[in-house]
């Protein structure tokens, strides 16, 4: 069982927020889209719905906001535990594919986000095998793999099966 | 057999709610030392005193037990109660039933249980107790002020008229402080110099300050009545007694106007031979040693032109360093703050664009004797788009400073104030974290600002950056909560204040102790706000924590206060509560030396033993712990009275 909401509140520092919105003001995703970083601790500071929020899962977690926070909140670290918590209670983004995208990937492959056929060139540039060594380089480890995501249930949760 | 008498408190209901006082009474009675015990509701009340006094007397009592709350509380109270009654004060012992057991359980039965062993441990060292006698000081009737900001000019002036010689000691060539670099002041918008420069005047000719000026506090030795203090006056290059102040060399320097000015925040110009302002007090040059071709290579052109043009042959190439020896009874120290550094914000672009200022620098280009004159100009222009940022500095564990500065928010509205009524045009916005405005007319001033069209907007700025050669400020708007940016031609940091670095040395010499913010930790933070727990030194102003000036002013005049109560005394009476060394048994190890936190041991050379500076000594016990002769007694707290206390509740 991962952690409650209050949990990660408590080991994210979350309660010493003082809202002054540094973080939503430094955000790169926040400018494009409806992410308010802010708003999301004090939703949760609140006991609302943060986990259902669509914009839980719109930071690329690029770690801004943390670097700058004036009271040392773990905002990123808070963001990614709360995405944990939402996929442990059953809620996923329906706006957005990328999450299912990716699980898949990683299913399928191993690796969330595969090798490209581009960084395989320049891989072979710099003298590195093509293929980097993973779960997904060996059949058997890849099964293996997958029979721990199933026991996770992680793609039940993510609505691939 | 030692007579005792014990006297429990029901503190009202606050331990009898919880310890059954009669049961306590009743066990106690039954210990053969005790001839009298007895319970009351207050014991510290004038019929609760009276009630020990006059047992004290029909019982003829040796020692004194009062079981109640906790001796930082009423131990002064009772001591006072027995010497009135012709007893010792430190043949009296406290109990602490209150905070050490009524307030701490629940269940009464252990609780009692609990109350009797400790009144029985109580008991068991009040047998042990001997008489001490407080020895006599006699008190030096003068004091030394550190720092000539707004904070020490008003305690040496405080202390100085009511008749006590003040030591004034200031690092820099001129007093004035910070407070001498404002333009104007918040929220009467008074002109700063008008207020300060008369009592910087006032402290040059009073008849009993002795103003030493670009002075360092070398050492100070000695203890409360009684220190010994060394000064080291740097060399000014000028003889102060030839200077008349007119100028002519620093007109004449060859760098004139060519090296960053400190007072100016590095946006003025100065000469090699300098005054910090106009308005200096001593109106004496100082040459910049650092700085001057003829001190740094020995040549300057021809001849140096300052000596040149001097009529009264003031410059003195050859100057030493001096030093100054003199006895206190009283110390001040008030050393102030330093703006924070900006540039530990590096996404406010402190460092890379000149159009981001802190508001120190911006208090220089207001004011009427400054850089630009007292006109507001960035690159020759006029500023029409104006940002704010608050909190730059304070509140910001990232730069570990959790406190808030107390004077930013104010200090910000003033100089949106000030610049709307210059540029009548501009287009200010405040961004902020939260508007702290407490002091005696600020919400009002806050409010008339807000009317004057200055934009607060809520939410503190992520970051500044340059684009195109145009500047931009990026926030939240956290009432709207949507992010937002601004073009800003000008961008001022509100920039919060930090500990004097150059305090530092200070406090080490005074073993003085530093709060978590790193300001001087006050001896209480209520109640005795001036003091340390240094006897005889004192605080004032910023050094102790961040202040406004109405409140530094207000500090400094307590602090003269407390000197002055000092040192109005012929003698001060010391605890006698120290540690002593046994001649026969001490070996000279030095240990406790080593160990003393308060420099209180010191070594006789002719006897090869260590001996004990009774008015230095707080009684810690570090020394005596550590001993590994065992040579060091602990005046009311030897072996044996701690032995026999432990004993009973063991």
């Amino acid at each position: 069982m991962g952690k409650s909401v209050k949990e990660i509140l408590i080991d994210g520092n979350g309660y010493a927020c003082i809202q002054c919105g540094r973080c939503t003001g430094s955000c790169p995703s926040g400018r494009e889209c409806s992410l308010r970083t802010r708003k999301l601790i004090h939703m949760a500071r609140m006991g609302m719905d943060v986990i259902k929020t669509e914009e839980l899962w719109d930071c690329t977690t690029c770690f801004t906001c943390q670097e700058r926070c004036p009271k040392e909140v773990k905002t990123t670290d808070m963001i990614i535990e709360l995405r944990n918590l939402a996929v442990e209670e059953g809620y996923f983004p329906t706006m957005s594919d990328v999450p299912k995208i990716i699980i898949k990937s990683l299913y399928d492959t191993g690796a969330g986000q595969p090798l490209s056929p581009e960084v395989s060139k320049i891989r072979a540039i710099i003298g590195l095998k093509k293929e980097a060594y993973d779960v997904s380089t060996n059949a058997e480890t890849l099964k293996k793999f997958q029979r721990l995501l199933d026991g996770l249930e992680i793609t039940k949760k993510g609505g691939l099966r | 057999m030692k007579r005792i008498g014990v006297f429990i408190c029901h503190c009202g209901v606050n331990i009898s709610n919880t310890v059954d006082v009669k049961k306590v009474v009743e066990e106690i009675s039954k210990i053969p030392s005790v001839v009298a015990c007895a319970d009351y509701q207050y014991m510290c009340s004038d019929p609760g005193q009276d009630m020990i006094k006059k047992a004290i007397k029909e019982n003829q009592l040796d020692s004194v037990v009062v079981a109640a709350c906790s001796p930082r509380m009423h131990e002064p109270t009772f001591r006072a109660t027995v010497s009135d009654a012709g007893m010792n004060p430190y043949c009296f012992e406290m109990s602490n039933i209150r905070e050490q057991c009524s307030w701490v359980h629940l269940d009464g039965e252990k609780a009692t249980k609990k109350a009797i062993d400790l009144v029985k441990s109580s008991v068991a060292r009040a047998s042990l107790l001997e008489p001490l006698v407080s020895q006599g000081v006699p008190v030096v009737p003068k004091a030394l002020v550190i720092g000539g900001g707004i904070a020490g000019i008003q305690t040496s002036l405080d202390i100085a008229n009511s008749g006590y010689k003040v030591y004034l000691v200031e690092k820099e060539p001129s007093i004035g402080g910070h407070m001498a670099r404002f333009d104007k002041t918040f929220p009467t918008l008074d002109c700063a110099a008008c207020i300060l420069t008369p009592k910087m005047v006032d402290v040059a000719r009073h008849p009993n300050i002795e103003l030493l000026t670009y002075s360092e506090v070398e050492s100070i030795d000695g203890s409360v009545g009684n220190f010994h203090v060394r000064v080291k006056k740097n060399p000014r290059y000028v003889d102060m007694e030839k200077c008349t102040g007119c100028g002519s060399c620093a007109e004449a320097c060859r760098l004139a106007g060519r090296i960053a000015s400190e007072f100016d925040m590095g946006l003025g110009k100065r000469g090699a031979i300098y005054v910090p302002f106009p308005q200096a007090v001593p109106l004496r040059y100082t040459i910049d040693p650092e700085k001057c071709l003829f001190l740094k290579h020995g040549k300057c052109g021809t001849s140096p032109k300052c000596a040149d043009v001097c009529t009264t042959d003031a410059i003195k190439f050859d100057d030493k360093p001096e030093f100054v020896e003199f006895d206190v009874g009283a110390i001040v120290v008030a050393t102030g703050f330093k703006e924070f550094s900006a540039e530990l914000k590096p996404e406010y672009c402190y460092d890379k664009y000149p159009n981001v200022m802190t508001g120190l620098e911006l208090e220089r280009i207001f004011a009427p004797s400054g850089p630009t004159g007292g006109k507001p100009k960035i690159n020759g222009k006029e500023p029409k788009r104006i940002v704010f940022i608050s909190c730059v500095g304070s509140r910001d564990k990232k730069v570990g400073n959790a406190y808030c500065s107390r004077v930013c928010c104010m200090y910000i509205a003033k100089q949106a104030h000030l610049l709307k009524e210059k540029i009548p045009d501009a287009d200010i916005t405040v961004m902020y974290t939260d508007m702290r405005a407490f002091g005696k007319g600020y919400e009002e001033f806050y409010e008339r600002v807000q009317k004057e069209g200055i934009k607060y907007r809520r939410g503190n700025a992520a970051e500044v950056y340059g684009q195109d050669g145009k500047l931009f400020v990026r926030a939240e708007d956290t009432l709207l909560g949507e992010p937002y940016e601004l073009e800003a031609d000008l961008v001022v940091l509100g920039t919060g204040l930090t500990p004097n670095p150059l305090a530092e040395g200070i406090g080490k010499l005074l073993h003085l102790s530093l709060s978590s913010d790193g300001f001087f930790l006050e001896a209480h933070p209520k109640l005795r706000p001036v003091d340390t727990v240094i006897d005889g030194v004192f605080l004032a102003g910023v050094a102790q924590g961040p202040k406004d000036i109405p409140d530094t002013v207000a500090q400094a005049s307590g602090a003269a206060s407390h000197v002055v109560n000092l040192l109005s005394k012929d003698e001060i009476f010391a605890e006698p509560t120290i540690a002593v060394v046994d001649e026969d048994a001490c070996v000279g190890c030095k240990t406790c030396m080593l160990l003393c936190p308060f420099e209180a041991h010191e070594f006789d050379e002719e006897k090869g033993v260590m001996k004990v500076n009774a008015a230095l000594c707080k009684g810690c016990g570090s020394c005596a712990a550590a001993c590994p002769s065992g040579s060091i007694r602990m005046n009311h707290f030897t072996n044996d009275q701690i032995i026999a206390q432990l004993l009973e509740v063991l």
